[in-house]
């Protein structure tokens, strides 16, 4: 037994299963996204779905149901969005402007003493030894600033992990669709700094 | 022996790229010539490039043609539909027309520059 949705495909309406059901919207999604960079976006859509619904009906078969071995087959006909946007690479550069962020800054693990904040600001401004910014972060804790900027940065901030973040670390802005996810690594990284350093006291105290 | 079948299976993977490059060129020749005449809808389109092998996937078609109207060489009607919604019937405009003639020229060139190296 399954269960099925009622579907309005390109103005027709059809009756699918709901594992094909998720697997055709899985399907447009794709697509969609792949265009979105584009004006004509909506266009593309709506005249691929419409192409969809006249496979369907040609594929009818006897039932009337869409099952997901349909959708595997009409999705073979059509194509996945990478294979026809390879041919029209021109078009998809033509909308979007490079958002390509070749610059960033990030925490460095090689080189910290508590996060790395200090040494990725040093990298991020140029400078060549991350004193200076170490310096002012414990300027900043002894008076009356406080360790408040030092942690929102080893918040907000993320470590740089792979060969490719190192190399972009000597850079310019924040990628800002990063942060959410880097919030989320820092708090756990905080967290088990944290408990580190309490281990640390634990043991010297004890 | 490991650097063998590597050399052969790069070369297979670049020379996919090429023919889907000389492809992709003239899809776009081949797209506004079979306008040219009549105005046509996407499906029938796709039948033609089809059958000439043009095209692999028919989800290349819909990008390329929204790129041909963005760039107004083509526009389209409405047009009822005794099975359905109405469709979008695709037509080449003025500029359309002198582009393909352009095209056109260029591909005989082309065809006989590249015979001529081949024989």
């Amino acid at each position: 037994m399954k269960k099925v949705e009622n579907i309005n495909l390109g103005g027709k309406k059809f009756t699918i299963d709901q594992d094909a059901y998720d697997e055709l919207d899985s399907y447009l999604h794709s697509i969609e996204k792949k265009f979105s960079a584009s004006s004509g976006v909506d266009d593309i859509v709506y005249d691929i779905e419409t192409r969809l619904a006249e496979l369907f009906e040609e594929n009818q078969l006897g039932s009337s149901i869409i099952t997901l071995e349909k959708v595997q087959k009409v999705k073979a006909i059509m194509g996945t969005p990478s294979d026809f946007s390879s041919h029209d690479e021109f078009y998809m550069h033509s909308d979007s402007e490079g958002n390509y962020a070749q610059k960033r800054l990030f925490r460095d693990p090689d080189d910290k003493v508590v996060a790395g904040v200090a040494s990725g600001l040093t990298a991020y401004f140029g400078l060549g030894s991350p004193l200076l910014f170490r310096a002012l972060f414990v300027a900043m804790a002894i008076t009356g600033v406080g360790m408040l900027p030092y942690f929102l940065l080893w918040l907000f901030v993320p470590v740089a992990k792979t060969t490719s973040d190192k190399l972009s670390m000597y850079g310019e802005k924040i990628n800002i669709e990063t942060i959410a996810h880097s919030v989320e690594e820092s708090l756990t990284d905080i967290k088990d700094t944290l408990e580190d350093l309490g281990k640390n006291l634990k043991n010297k105290m004890g | 022996m490991h650097s063998t079948i590597y050399s052969i299976e790069y070369s297979n993977m670049n020379l996919d790229n090429t023919k889907a490059q000389m492809r992709k060129g003239l899809l776009e020749l081949c797209v506004l010539s079979i306008i040219e005449k009549i105005e046509m809808y996407p499906s029938d389109i796709i039948q033609k490039l089809k059958s000439s092998k043009m095209i692999v996937v028919e989800g290349t078609l819909y990008p390329l043609l929204n790129r041909l109207l963005k760039s107004e060489l083509v526009s389209y009607n409405w047009k009822e539909s005794n099975s359905g919604p109405p469709r979008k019937y695709y037509v080449i405009t003025a500029e359309g027309k002198a582009a393909l003639k352009e095209l056109k020229s260029t591909w005989k060139d082309m065809e006989a520059a590249v015979n001529n190296s081949l024989n």
